[in-house]
């Protein structure tokens, strides 16, 4: 049993259910998480897979190794809904992949120059996900002209 | 008063990063197609994902007749019987009970391994129902019944093979359900001369 599910655990002996009074208010502003200790062969793609069950993820970072490209173990990710953060760290911690247990948290993520490239990358590719009143109309306007 | 002396040209770079002498970085992309891993993880036998996934309404023949309360004389019997061509016996080479489970899995079982890399040359068999031949895939096609609107009905599904698979010597779409009935001829090759086993389907 890991540290999050000790804290857990305190909580519900205290007799604290509202979401105002956990732990995870602290951290009520900010919507990303730390997934740690992931099998190096896990892309982008698996992460996004395995974490879309408790929300829309709107920005994913895989740490990779700037020589080699190669994944080094650990990622972030971003959740639409800041709420979707206390479901995934209570229920994700310790969930095996590739024989690994997930080390999930929630975290602040400070971007990096370097990364720029990726971030559009992953920009262009989650906005696909989301569809706002700019998005819809175009979608329509797509429908128009295309013949039937 | 003593001054230092100057460093020559090529020894100025003594103790400094070699990061800052780097051309140019590499750009780092995302990578958004599935590894694999995960379709492993969920459904697999001896490390080799399977290609198949039983439906919602599968259902073994046994499980049928026990929920229709039917007594054992009054059963139907699956039953998968093989024959090799050009036998001397002209009996079946092999009979495989279909009743207990609602799935087999139809592959190549040689009895040793096709990759001559392999130094014991061990196989893998993930075939519920083995069929020695080069010719079929380790995972070549897959009984399976199912429970259609309070019917039991028998399917069979190729999965995708190299050499496809013939239903009545008609050549079978892959990945779709078609139906088997009693007096069905399956072989595991789209080439006649290939075949040297048939497996034909009974329920008696």
């Amino acid at each position: 049993m890991n540290k999050i599910q000790q804290i857990n655990d305190k909580e519900l002996q205290s007799g604290i259910l509202s979401p105002h009074q956990s732990w995870h208010n602290e951290y009520k502003d900010n919507a990303y998480i730390y997934i740690g200790n992931l099998n190096r062969e896990l892309t982008e793609g698996d992460i996004l897979t395995v974490f879309s069950e408790y929300g829309v993820p709107v920005d994913v970072i895989l740490s990779r190794d700037e020589n080699t490209g190669e994944s080094q173990g650990f990622a972030y990710l971003k959740y639409e809904d800041q709420r979707s953060t206390i479901l995934a760290v209570d229920n994700l911690n310790g969930f095996k992949i590739g024989g690994r247990a997930l080390k999930i948290d929630h975290t602040f993520y400070r971007p990096k120059r370097s990364l720029q490239k990726y971030y559009e990358a992953v920009k262009e590719e989650l906005d696909r996900d989301i569809v706002s009143k700019n998005n819809a109309e175009k979608l329509i306007l797509a429908k128009k002209d295309q013949p039937n | 008063m003593f001054h230092r002396r100057k460093r020559p040209y090529n020894t100025r770079n003594y103790g400094h990063d070699d990061k800052k002498f780097k051309s140019q970085y590499i750009d780092i992309m995302p990578d958004f197609s599935p590894s694999g891993l995960l379709e492993l993880e969920s459904n697999n036998k001896e490390g080799i994902a399977l290609k198949h996934v039983e439906p919602q309404d599968a259902i073994s023949p046994d499980n049928y007749m026990d929920m229709l309360g039917l007594e054992a004389r009054d059963r139907t019997m699956y039953e998968l019987v093989i024959y090799r061509k050009n036998d001397k016996d002209k009996g079946p080479w092999k009979r495989y009970d279909l009743n207990g489970r609602s799935c087999y899995l139809v592959g190549r079982e040689l009895g040793h391994s096709l990759d001559t890399d392999l130094d014991d040359r061990t196989e893998i068999v993930v075939a519920d129902i083995g069929i020695p031949e080069e010719t079929s895939s380790k995972q070549h096609c897959v009984i399976q019944f199912r429970n259609v609107r309070g019917i039991l009905k028998c399917y069979v599904m190729d999965l995708d093979s190299s050499n496809g698979t013939c239903l009545n010597n008609v050549v079978i779409p892959g990945a779709r359900y078609i139906e088997l009935r009693s007096g069905d001829v399956l072989t595991l090759s789209e080439f006649e001369e290939d075949n040297d086993y048939e497996l034909i389907f009974m329920n008696v």
